[in-house]
């Protein structure tokens, strides 16, 4: 939405103003934070259904990075 | 009068121990499930989901052996560095005393050992591969027992000869 709002100001050839450049910052974290916010409560919803999937894909992630970075 | 007033308390009092009955069976069957909870791996992962990916993923990361340092060409630099690196210190007096006792009595046990152990061998050939008298060239009468030893051999030779002596 703000995107938009950025990009219809650009269009007019109207420089937007510092407010409005912190405003489309904030928003556009605020988004970000929550979007990240509901993908965590997802994966956690799905780590307690499944646990075990869930530790033995930590465990191959462990050892994948481990082996990039020892090997 | 006062026999119902009797009869009503001990009717409250059943009452009330068959709910106190009732309450306690349900506490024990709580104490057990959070008990049997309390033990299973699944628990500590649904209740500290992110702790748990992350110590497996840890786990992993820190079973992966290190990649070992293969020099295909030695160079004087590495040379130098490889022998820099060996820790040769000499070795105190108390320490080769103490070696070469572990060593004279570590040969000590192994040549007892060796000898009980070739005794042992040399005892059951003889007894048992080796025909009696070969060593000494004499022969036995079917009807005498077989010696099972040297020394029952020689007695059973001796008895012999004093046998042919008095015939």
């Amino acid at each position: 939405m703000q995107s938009n709002r950025m990009i219809e100001q650009f269009s007019r050839l109207q420089v937007p103003t510092e407010e409005d450049v912190k405003e489309y910052y904030e928003d556009v974290k605020d988004e970000l934070v929550q979007q990240a916010e509901m993908g965590e409560q997802k994966l956690r919803e799905q780590i307690k259904q499944n646990p075990a999937l869930a530790i033995g894909i930590g465990l191959i992630a462990g050892l994948a990075l481990g082996w990039w970075l020892k090997r | 009068m006062a026999t119902s007033n009797h009869n009503n308390e001990v009717a409250q009092i059943r009452e009330s121990m068959q709910r106190i009955r009732c309450e306690l069976q349900t506490d024990v069957e709580q104490v057990r499930e959070s008990a049997s909870q309390l033990t299973s791996w699944q628990y500590y992962v649904r209740k500290y989901p992110w702790a748990c990916v992350g110590a497996a993923t840890a786990l992993g990361a820190l079973v992966v052996p290190k990649r070992k340092h293969v020099v295909n060409q030695i160079d004087a630099d590495s040379l130098r560095n490889m022998i820099s690196n060996l820790k040769l210190t000499p070795k105190s007096q108390q320490e080769e005393v103490d070696d070469a006792e572990k060593s004279g009595f570590m040969k000590g046990m192994v040549t007892f050992v060796t000898g009980l152990a070739l005794k042992a061998a040399t005892n059951h050939v003889m007894n048992n591969y080796i025909t009696p008298g070969f060593s000494s060239g004499r022969t036995y009468p079917s009807s005498s027992p077989v010696p099972h030893s040297p020394a029952e051999a020689s007695a059973t030779a001796a008895s012999h000869r004093m046998g042919n002596d008095t015939i």
